[in-house]
């Protein structure tokens, strides 16, 4: 039983579809395929880095995962029940036990709401506690995310705050109603690099205290590295490498992964990061799916990859790459 | 000789609260064809600084004291029409969010030729010319001329805003948040481009930028910002390898490397001062776990430390010892109130 993933995704696919005319491309088709086919699983208790350039579809995995989003086709079972299925007070308790922290402090929080009514409010919807208890649970709160005197905070409004002060009560907020499942979409890109540091410590260790399994979705493989179990790296839609993070970002085997390792800026002056050919090509997620979707920047690229889509073949030890080169 | 040297430059803001003073009196030289990094938070001014030197501030600004020389000329003495003669033909900035100031309206070829022909004074034929030459300078495909902004992306219209500032030959190039909502590969080439254009073009550029990986892979130079005043100056290699403030050494300390994942991040707590009202004394002196009593009294002059090392702090002589206790975490826990 608990061997069991909580969250297993088999073939995900979420199509928007293209209406205006200014989009159609010749030949083309009428959707843009923002997830196309993935499958992976997150093992309870471990946290899951999903990164990958503007547009790979990140954002879009991380709503079908809470369910913010419907998908196109394909399944996500949540501790072993289909999430789509679900409806009336299961899917509540669903949205209980599955959070969202998001990306913007200053626009997840409601400008209108005291801090503590911000908090309150999970309570209220979710009817946690009692009347008179609630407010010590927010107050409990907002010490574990070390808003100190969480006294203080309670009747403040959110443009009193720091964005990371802000970030943090966006933490505590999910946190509220005590959920197993957390899911950060670029939870510190707005903050300031010395705040950053203090966020990611913190979402490490409340994540290890409550054995919380983590989706954390960032364009900053340096910050997944140093959070997450797993590393997943996405590219137009598809998963193009998966494993345990210091499997995928240190014995890369995609090409994509190792073009975007070796693109990463690395604060050190000694680092010499080497040669990539410029290339002015833009991918894109309209239009029809043939081959393998990065085999116009791919430097290994062959025959077959352009008449199949490479599957995920197994590179080492829970490890996963999809490229022709491997299959 | 310096191409550029500021000289205890000071910005004011008027707000309703009061002044803010976002730039206090920033001495600072660019020297010809270097990139010089110039690294901090949001709020410490260093945008600010950068649109001062081409007096290019919102209304509520001004410069409240200091020099700006640029070739031995004090840009902040000029009127209004001497300065017209040095932006963008002598000093060209690339701003912030500068891919999206674009006309969405007209392709980018018509844009280059309104620069060229209106603000350049140039010919019809040599405009054209000219756009050209700009295009492949920065690697955008010429083809892409005939394009509206909204069918590039992101990258190709951050190279066709650079060509842009190019265009009338500047010496000094003033690129703010040049990368910053680029991909990583797209990121990667337009800084190697920019390296190549100081040579190129005997070009010196002030990269304004919060990303301490972007100045380490760029910049010859670096200085750190801090609240409106420069913390630390030095070549960027000994920054990283030997930094003389403890601001420096809080922001390496809490910036993920990926080639080094095994480090714990140390955030540095608190936050900035407020400007309108700063604390006496030293403005990091509340969040640093180095500061002593003089700290919070006296405001550090900046000091040549060595050659070439500037140093606003009063403990830089021991910055060796402070180096060694910043990598313990505990010590900076100082700023929590």
């Amino acid at each position: 039983m608990t061997a069991e993933p909580l969250v297993q995704v088999e073939g995900l696919r979420k199509y928007f579809p293209l209406r205006r005319s200014l989009w159609r491309r010749p030949g083309g088709g009428d959707y843009l395929r923002a997830v196309d086919g993935v499958s992976f699983e997150i093992p309870r208790g471990s946290s899951l880095g999903i990164a990958g350039e503007s547009g790979c579809g990140k954002t879009t995995l991380a709503r079908l995962l809470v369910r913010l989003l419907t998908p196109s086709a394909g399944r996500i079972r949540f501790d072993g029940v289909d999430l789509h299925a679900l409806a009336g007070p299961r899917l509540l308790a669903f949205r209980r036990r599955a959070q969202m922290m998001f990306q913007n402090p200053y626009e997840a929080i409601n400008p209108r709401f005291t801090i503590g009514r911000a908090l309150l409010e999970p309570l209220v919807i979710h009817r946690i506690g009692t009347p008179g208890d609630r407010m010590d649970r927010v107050l409990a709160a907002l010490d574990q995310v070390h808003l100190s005197p969480a006294e203080a905070f309670v009747d403040a409004f959110p443009h009193q705050l720091s964005g990371g002060q802000l970030q943090r009560v966006g933490l505590a907020r999910a946190l509220m109603v005590d959920p197993v499942f957390l899911v950060a979409d670029e939870p510190v890109s707005m903050l300031d690099v010395s705040i950053r540091a203090g966020v990611l410590n913190l979402m490490k260790e409340i994540a290890r205290t409550r054995r919380l399994t983590t989706v954390y979705i960032s364009h900053d493989l340096a910050l997944v590295r140093y959070v997450c179990d797993a590393t997943m790296i996405m590219y137009l839609g598809t998963v193009a490498e998966i494993g345990p993070t210091p499997e995928v970002l240190a014995r890369a085997k995609h090409p994509y992964t190792q073009l975007l390792l070796a693109a990463a800026p690395v604060p050190d002056p000694g680092h010499r990061a080497p040669e990539i050919p410029e290339t002015e090509l833009v991918p894109t997620p309209i239009g029809p799916a043939r081959g393998c979707p990065f085999v116009d920047r791919c430097p290994h690229a062959m025959a077959v990859c352009r008449a199949a889509a490479p599957p995920l073949a197994a590179v080492g030890r829970g490890h996963y790459a999809a490229c022709h080169l491997y299959a | 000789m310096s191409l550029l040297a500021l000289e205890g430059l000071t910005v004011d803001y008027r707000t309703q609260r009061g002044i803010r003073r976002a730039v206090d009196g920033v001495t600072l030289e660019v020297r010809p064809g270097e990139i010089l990094g110039l690294v901090g938070e949001s709020g410490c001014g260093k945008t600010t600084l950068g649109r001062a030197v081409i007096r290019v501030l919102p209304r509520n600004a001004r410069i409240a004291g200091g020099r700006v020389l640029f070739e031995g000329v004090d840009l902040a003495a000029l009127s209004e029409p001497q300065m017209r003669a040095y932006r963008w033909r002598k000093i060209a900035m690339v701003p912030q969010a500068s891919m999206d100031s674009l006309d969405p309206v007209y392709r980018l070829g018509d844009q280059f030729r309104e620069v060229l022909t209106v603000t350049g004074g140039l010919g019809r034929a040599e405009a054209g010319e000219r756009t050209l030459a700009l295009c492949d300078l920065v690697g955008l495909d010429r083809r892409r001329l005939a394009s509206f902004p909204h069918e590039l992306s992101g990258g190709m219209r951050q190279r066709a805003a650079i060509a842009m500032a190019l265009a009338l030959h500047p010496r000094l190039l003033l690129a703010d948040e040049p990368v910053t909502a680029l991909d990583v590969v797209v990121q990667h080439h337009i800084l190697r481009r920019l390296r190549r254009l100081t040579a190129e073009l005997d070009l010196s550029i002030v990269l304004v930028t919060h990303d301490i990986s972007v100045i380490a892979q760029t910049c010859d130079r670096m200085a750190v910002m801090y609240a409106g005043t420069i913390a630390e100056v030095g070549a960027t290699a000994e920054v990283f390898a030997s930094p003389r403030h403890p601001y420096t050494m809080g922001l390496q300390n809490s910036f993920p490397n990926l080639v080094r994942p095994e480090q714990t991040l140390i955030p540095i707590e608190g936050s900035p001062p407020d400007l309108i009202a700063p604390p006496p004394g030293c403005r990091f002196a509340p969040r640093c776990p180095f500061a002593v009593d003089r700290c919070r009294e006296e405001a550090p002059a900046p000091r040549e430390i060595e050659r070439g090392r500037w140093a606003a702090c009063h403990r830089a002589e021991e910055a060796g010892e402070l180096r060694a206790q910043s990598r313990d975490a505990r010590r900076w826990r100082v700023g929590v109130r």
